[in-house]
């Protein structure tokens, strides 16, 4: 009996025990259920990626024209302001019309001049092509008189030349014959050798002579030649002097340029005279700037800058230089202002001085916007299709590698649960809400998690509040 | 003096056999940190030599209100253990008593062939039945479930063993005498039988309690789904995270072996006591 009492302590003790066990399984069931996170899954989609780029800007002029008049003339008034709109034909400005006048006479009077100088620049010219005719005349009759002295002269100095030649042979032959008869009588006696001899050295002598003229006439006519040369060359040069080429002047054509831009500028001053000194629009516009004043002489440079009504508007904003990657020049853009909205194509892009942001030009349609008016600009951007994507709730950063959590459900203790488990990915491209992903690793139905009310790491339980596949 | 001196001797050696629990007692109370300062060097996560106090420096709950708040897995093991060792228990009961009565006090052919195979049977460990085991519970498609360890549990041969040897104990003429008197052999099986071989049955099932409660081989060789494990297998790696929780979980798994043990102590006693005695 004493054993069952004290076995009955001990095995109530153990029900206890179980009674304890079993509340603390119900509340660290409930406890489990309460911190194990829950999250959102959603399975891998097919997609294309959309970027929306927008930005906010201005409308701006297109294009600024220039008002320009005849410089140094003084401004009697100025009639407008800068940011006045003016329309085609309205005074800008009006010019001292005696300063004006003066201007006038004294373009005309050097005009005038330069004509004067250019009929004295004439009259020279003729007067020394008239004397460089005469000069080449007469060089070309003094050379040839020169050449028909000279062959004459050559011709006489040849045939006194010939005449000695013909001399010395005779000598040459006289004391040949005397030579002979002296051998002749070789044996006679001395007394009738000596007028043989004799005559033999007389005969030398005649000859020596004759050599001797027979070198001054060859020397008279070569030195006749080399004369006739020289002046053959000298009236030669003369002609050539005669005829040559005078030095170019364009001094007159020089002038006649002149003239006429005094003639353009003379025309100026007419019109201006004409029109009484004011100058006018030549198109529709807003002044934007002022470049001169009363009292003060007109410029070269422009006196006024307007807007070009013909030319239009065009929007300018600024995107970040990471989407400019999806723009490019002749996309369509949709601008919107005030309830009108018109599309219109980028007409440029280019960094800002800066280099902080990208500037988007469009050209504005005509009677679409006004200037200065504030202007939204928008442009979706579509990418290739993806055949993986997922939304960029569901990637994870790691010290610059990208992740996911993909809900398996794998056996634990507690049954079969659901389980993240980490998956390194390569993020493609992605935008605001979006990301394209290379599709190694993942299934098609993966569940990978896209949300979760607590923070999740690889290997920890989650529960699935949602199974829906976007 | 002797008996001061063997009393000291003795207290010596049951410290030495509680220590385990003093150890667990200790830790379960212990920060993380300062278990792992003190064990590190058994996990070879610190240098130097492994210590123990027996007190906490810094007493802390967190481990038991995480244990038994924030573990659900400890419990959903603790029912499998419960319900492994229940139906283990319950099985022998049902079957085992009858097989020891029936070769305790019956005599027919073969007798002794069958006593000498369920004590050869006994005396074999798990490993070297385990291959035939799992071929038939294969066969028989229970594998992966918990009946693939309370079957065979039912039909140990120990707790037969055990309770033979307690029947075998009541005297032939108190039988005898019930039989005069009119009874059947199922009256007497459960009139006299089952009361007079109580201790032991008792002692045959907590002796199965204690076995059933820390099998560890029987899990980890038939169940692979981890929501079958009992609480033998719960968290079998310690670490530097879990040290106080694992030290918590052994102290509470502890309790119901303990419990049931002191519960059939007496019987257990009496038992061996009364065997001894007819021996």
């Amino acid at each position: 009996m004493q054993n069952m009492k004290h076995a009955t302590f001990w095995l109530k003790g153990l029900g206890v025990l179980l009674a304890a066990m079993f509340l603390f399984t119900v509340i660290s069931r409930a406890t489990d259920s309460i911190t194990v996170a829950k999250v959102s899954v959603s399975t891998p989609a097919s997609r294309k990626i959309q970027h929306a780029i927008s930005a906010e800007g201005r409308a701006e002029k297109n294009r600024e024209i220039s008002v320009l008049t005849q410089p140094d003339i003084l401004v009697r008034s100025v009639l407008v302001n800068a940011g006045q709109r003016v329309e085609k034909g309205d005074v800008l400005a009006i010019l001292d019309l005696a300063h004006l006048e003066e201007q006038f006479e004294d373009v005309v009077g050097e005009k005038r001049a330069l004509e004067l100088q250019n009929q004295a620049l004439e009259q020279n010219r003729r007067q020394e092509q008239q004397s460089k005719r005469k000069a080449a005349a007469r060089a070309k009759s003094d050379y040839h008189q020169i050449i028909q002295k000279n062959n004459q002269a050559i011709r006489k100095a040849r045939t006194a030349v010939n005449k000695a030649q013909r001399a010395c042979q005779k000598g040459k032959d006289a004391l040949r014959n005397a030579r002979t008869a002296l051998k002749k009588v070789q044996t006679e006696t001395e007394k009738k050798k000596a007028p043989l001899r004799q005559k033999v050295e007389k005969e030398k002598e005649t000859l020596t002579s004759l050599e001797a003229a027979l070198s001054e006439q060859r020397n008279i006519l070569a030195e006749l030649q080399k004369t006739a040369d020289a002046e053959k060359q000298t009236a030669k040069r003369a002609i050539e002097d005669a005829m040559a080429t005078p030095a170019t002047d364009h001094t007159d054509d020089i002038n006649d340029i002149s003239i006429q831009k005094l003639n353009h500028k003379i025309r100026k001053l007419s019109a201006l005279k004409k029109g009484k000194g004011m100058i006018t629009a030549s198109e529709g516009g807003v002044i934007t700037a002022v470049l001169t004043g009363v009292g003060q002489k007109t410029l070269d440079t422009a006196i006024f800058t307007m807007t070009d009504d013909r030319a239009g508007l065009k929007f300018i904003g600024q995107i970040a230089p990471k989407d400019a990657k999806y723009m490019s020049v002749g996309d369509t853009v949709t601008l919107e202002s005030a309830g009108n909205q018109v599309e219109a194509p980028i007409a440029s892009m280019e960094l800002d001085e800066n280099k902080e942001f990208m500037n988007v030009t469009a050209l504005l349609p005509a009677d679409t916007f006004s200037l200065g008016e504030t202007i939204s600009m928008a442009l979706v951007q579509e990418s290739e299709n993806y055949p993986c994507t997922l939304p960029l709730t569901a990637i994870y950063n790691d010290n610059g590698k990208k992740y996911i959590l993909a809900a398996e459900t794998e056996d634990t203790v507690l049954g079969k649960q659901q389980v993240a488990r980490k998956i390194e990915v390569k993020v493609l491209e992605q935008n605001d809400s979006y990301a394209a992903l290379e599709s190694d690793g993942i299934k098609e139905n993966s569940k990978i998690i896209t949300d979760a009310e607590s923070f999740v790491k690889a290997g920890d339980r989650i529960r699935l509040i949602e199974k829906e596949s976007e | 003096m002797k008996r001061a001196i063997s009393i000291i001797i003795l207290a010596l050696f049951a410290l030495l056999g509680i220590s385990p629990i003093i150890f667990l007692a200790a830790g379960a109370f212990m920060g993380n940190q300062e278990i792992m300062d003190a064990i590190g060097p058994v996990l070879q996560t610190h240098h130097g030599n492994a210590s123990w106090k027996l007190l906490p420096k810094f007493p802390t709950m967190k481990n038991l209100v995480q244990l038994l708040l924030d573990t659900p897995e400890f419990f959903q093991m603790f029912w499998n253990s419960v319900k492994i060792t229940g139906g283990i228990l319950a099985g022998q009961f049902l079957f085992g008593t009858p097989a020891a009565w029936g070769l305790a006090r019956y005599s027919f052919r073969g007798k002794k062939v069958i006593y000498l195979i369920y004590i050869t049977m006994m005396m074999m460990p798990f490993q070297v039945t385990m291959l035939s085991e799992y071929l038939v519970l294969d066969q028989m498609h229970l594998l992966d479930t918990s009946a693939s360890i309370i079957l065979p549990g039912i039909f140990s041969t120990f707790s037969v063993f055990i309770i033979y040897r307690f029947f075998c104990g009541i005297p032939e003429e108190i039988l005898e005498a019930a039989r005069i008197d009119g009874a059947g052999e199922l009256q007497i099986f459960f009139r006299i039988g089952i009361p007079l071989g109580a201790a032991g049955i008792i002692s045959a099932l907590v002796l199965s309690f204690l076995e059933c409660w820390n099998m560890i081989e029987q899990p980890m060789t038939f169940l692979a789904t981890k929501s079958l494990w009992p609480l033998s297998l719960f968290l079998p790696k310690v670490d530097s995270s879990n040290a106080g929780v694992s030290l918590c979980a052994s102290l509470i798994a502890l309790l119901p072996a303990v419990l049931v043990f002191l519960a059939g102590q007496d019987y257990f006693e009496q038992g061996i006591a009364s065997s001894a005695v007819k021996e």
